[in-house]
């Protein structure tokens, strides 16, 4: 086991700057997430850390030690790819039992942790198989099984439940999350797909175009998204933005936005005084804005408004509403399953003040953290 | 018996209409003549005499020197014409697998050899290798300012045994190498490349990869480029024809028999032993490789 540290990690793939200036510390023990859209550069990322990419420009650091020229055969990581790469030729057996043999290990060594990792992952029965012949959920087991034998300082996850069905994709969570309890490897795991970043991360490292967007616990990037990309990027359905300017009325700071004015909460009225008239970009998640008629007690700090619902979405136990304000903007939020809201409807809902995030148009960073 | 009846109730002209040309085309060319090629391997002919059938004319090839001769070139022509083409072509097919500038030019210069015609090449090879005055003893013995002189005097190349069928081997796996180069290429080109990733985050380096990971799953394509080219290289005719008349192989056998000597039954005879050879030498090739696949499948 060990910790990784990236350090102003560059990377150019022909003429575009894949990586850029990318800085991380993952602590001893730790599962970390790196998460972003396709083609933001994690996948690059890991690669890079696997040894499999090579490093322009800044260091990578594995249990303190350089690795940046350190030949992949050497470096003892382990990675389980998309595509899980099991050698369509050997068993199951035979791919657990692999990466051993070309350490050397002694026969009785191979067989004791063959004889754990095929207990550990359910795989008991299949060791004769060849990859065609078992499922999809089995061979991306055999692939984790085949990395965790060996021992690695950290294990190198790339978009591993991909390629599973959302049924299997949960039960796989809960199986990953296990199992770094249960080994605690370092693990840094790759994803778009932020239910799984959520889930199992104790750190998210959210991607924008190489560039980390914001590191910080899954809580933390959800309640506090560091810029405005974060705070799209995760949460379902996504955040509601709306243009406006910081404006103080009397005892209340807040925008004033094309739907109308939206309070803040009175922690934020003094750092909100401070930057009276600034133009800001509001972010406000759907969850965060209730439905007044089923609201039934309005806080102080939220913002009442009235918008017209222009189609509703079942999403199953609840509903998403599209709906916009005075003058078109949209504004999304969600609704509890038993209420009945038509097309056309106008109808008032609460702003969460204590829940609005302020982002600024340029840089794009949340204007309250630092 | 109700079974049958069942199957031939079941028959219906238009599903086998699509099938009747290759069908006519089996007949013709393999029972039609294979039928005519045994007869006549099987007669035998004296005094305008033609007796059949009779091992005759199968036992007078077998006993000729030059046929058992012929045989034993062959064979050696095969066994290290064929290898020598598999490593060529998996040597090219690994080195334009490489991503580098200029590969699909590449490419297509080691396809030239493919649109040259054999005799072509052939007779280049002849007028290269002439005694005494062809390119190569040209440059040997000094007569190029640009290389020293290594020979006293000219060697009669196509006089020497070993070098006119060596020759002539040069000249067949040169102009045939495209063909196992785009077999062991697409067979290449098949596999994931993240196999070979995945084998080197598990410690495997170079020769590992290749041993355990490429030539395992090359088996396949190899397979089909050591069926092809052996039975090409067991009846290979025009490169030992104008480089090696002094030495037939099986091939230029039985065009000196049927033209030289007019003996069509003996000609016919060796025919059916190289078609023998053939077949048998595939299968042999088949099963070492399945023998090969499980070998360097186990861990």
């Amino acid at each position: 086991m060990a910790d990784v540290v990236l350090k102003n990690v560059s990377k150019r793939m022909g003429s575009s700057q894949v990586i850029d200036g990318f800085s991380l510390d993952v602590a001893n023990g730790e599962f970390v997430t790196l998460l972003g859209p396709s083609g933001c550069g994690k996948t690059t990322l890991l690669r890079m850390i696997a040894g499999l990419e090579t490093v322009d420009k800044g260091d990578v650091l594995v249990g303190g030690k350089r690795y940046n020229n350190l030949p992949v055969q050497q470096r003892n990581l382990a990675m389980v790819f998309q595509s899980y790469a099991l050698f369509p030729h050997m068993t199951v057996a035979q791919n657990i039992r692999f990466g051993l043999s070309i350490h050397k290990a002694p026969a009785e060594t191979i067989r004791r942790k063959l004889a754990w990792s095929l207990d550990m992952f359910g795989l008991s029965g299949l060791e004769d198989r060849l990859p065609r012949q078992i499922s999809g959920g089995q061979r991306q087991r055999v692939a984790l099984a085949r990395a965790l034998v060996l021992d690695p300082d950290v294990l190198l996850l790339d978009e591993p439940l991909s390629n599973l069905d959302a049924a299997l994709r949960d039960t796989a969570m809960e199986e990953l999350k296990r199992i770094h309890h249960q080994v605690g490897t370092t693990i840094i795991y790759v994803t778009h797909n932020q239910v799984e970043a959520m889930t199992m991360s104790q750190r998210i490292a959210v991607l924008s175009a190489g560039r980390l967007e914001q590191y910080d616990t899954p809580r933390a990037v959800y309640d506090s998204p560091a810029t405005r990309f974060a705070a799209s990027f995760i949460g379902s359905p996504a955040m509601n933005f709306l243009n406006g300017a910081v404006e103080v009325h009397g005892e209340d700071a807040g925008v004033m936005t094309p739907v109308g004015f939206v309070k803040l909460d009175k922690e934020r009225f003094t750092s909100a005084k401070a930057m009276a008239g600034r133009s800001v970009t509001v972010g406000i998640r759907p969850q965060n804005i209730a439905y007044a008629e089923h609201h039934e007690s309005k806080r102080y700090s939220d913002t009442t408004l009235s918008v017209s619902v222009e189609l509703v979405e079942t999403l199953g136990d609840r509903s998403l509403v599209v709906s916009r304000g005075e003058n078109g903007t949209a504004l999304r939020f969600l609704i509890t399953r038993d209420i009945d809201i038509e097309p056309q409807e106008m109808v008032e809902v609460f702003l969460d003040g204590r829940r609005v995030h302020l982002f600024d148009p340029q840089t794009n960073a949340n204007v309250f953290s630092f | 018996m109700s079974e049958a009846w069942q199957k031939v109730k079941r028959f219906k002209i238009h599903e086998v209409w699509p099938l009747l040309p290759a069908a006519v085309y089996l007949v013709g060319f393999l029972v039609i003549v294979g039928a005519y090629l045994v007869g006549l391997s099987l007669s035998f002919e004296k005094n305008g005499v033609t007796v059949f059938p009779t091992l005759r004319t199968v036992a007078a090839v077998v006993s000729n020197t030059e046929f058992r001769h012929a045989l034993l070139d062959t064979a050696l022509f095969v066994i290290v014409g064929t290898p020598l083409e598999l490593a060529v072509g998996l040597f090219l097919a690994l080195v334009l697998y490489q991503q580098f500038r200029f590969r699909n030019f590449v490419r297509s210069l080691f396809l030239v050899p493919l649109a040259v015609p054999a005799l072509v090449t052939a007779t280049l090879l002849f007028i290269l290798f002439d005694y005494p005055g062809g390119h190569v003893n040209f440059l040997l013995t000094g007569k190029y300012a640009f290389f020293p002189a290594i020979l006293h005097a000219p060697v009669n190349w196509r006089g020497s045994e070993v070098f006119a069928l060596g020759i002539s081997m040069i000249g067949k796996v040169w102009r045939d190498m495209p063909i196992s180069m785009l077999i062991l290429l697409s067979g290449l080109n098949a596999i994931d490349p993240e196999l070979f990733d995945a084998a080197r985050t598990m410690g495997a380096g170079l020769r590992t990869r290749i041993w355990r990971v490429v030539l395992p799953l090359m088996i396949p394509s190899m397979s089909a480029v050591i069926l092809l080219r052996s039975i090409e290289m067991w009846k290979e005719f025009i490169f030992p024809f104008i480089l090696a008349g002094k030495y037939p192989l099986l091939g230029t056998l039985i065009e000196s028999m049927y033209n030289d000597w007019g003996n069509s039954n003996g000609a016919s005879a060796v025919a059916a032993i190289l078609v023998l050879c053939i077949v048998v030498t595939t299968l042999l090739f088949l099963s070492i490789m399945e023998f090969l696949r499980r070998k360097l499948v186990r861990t």
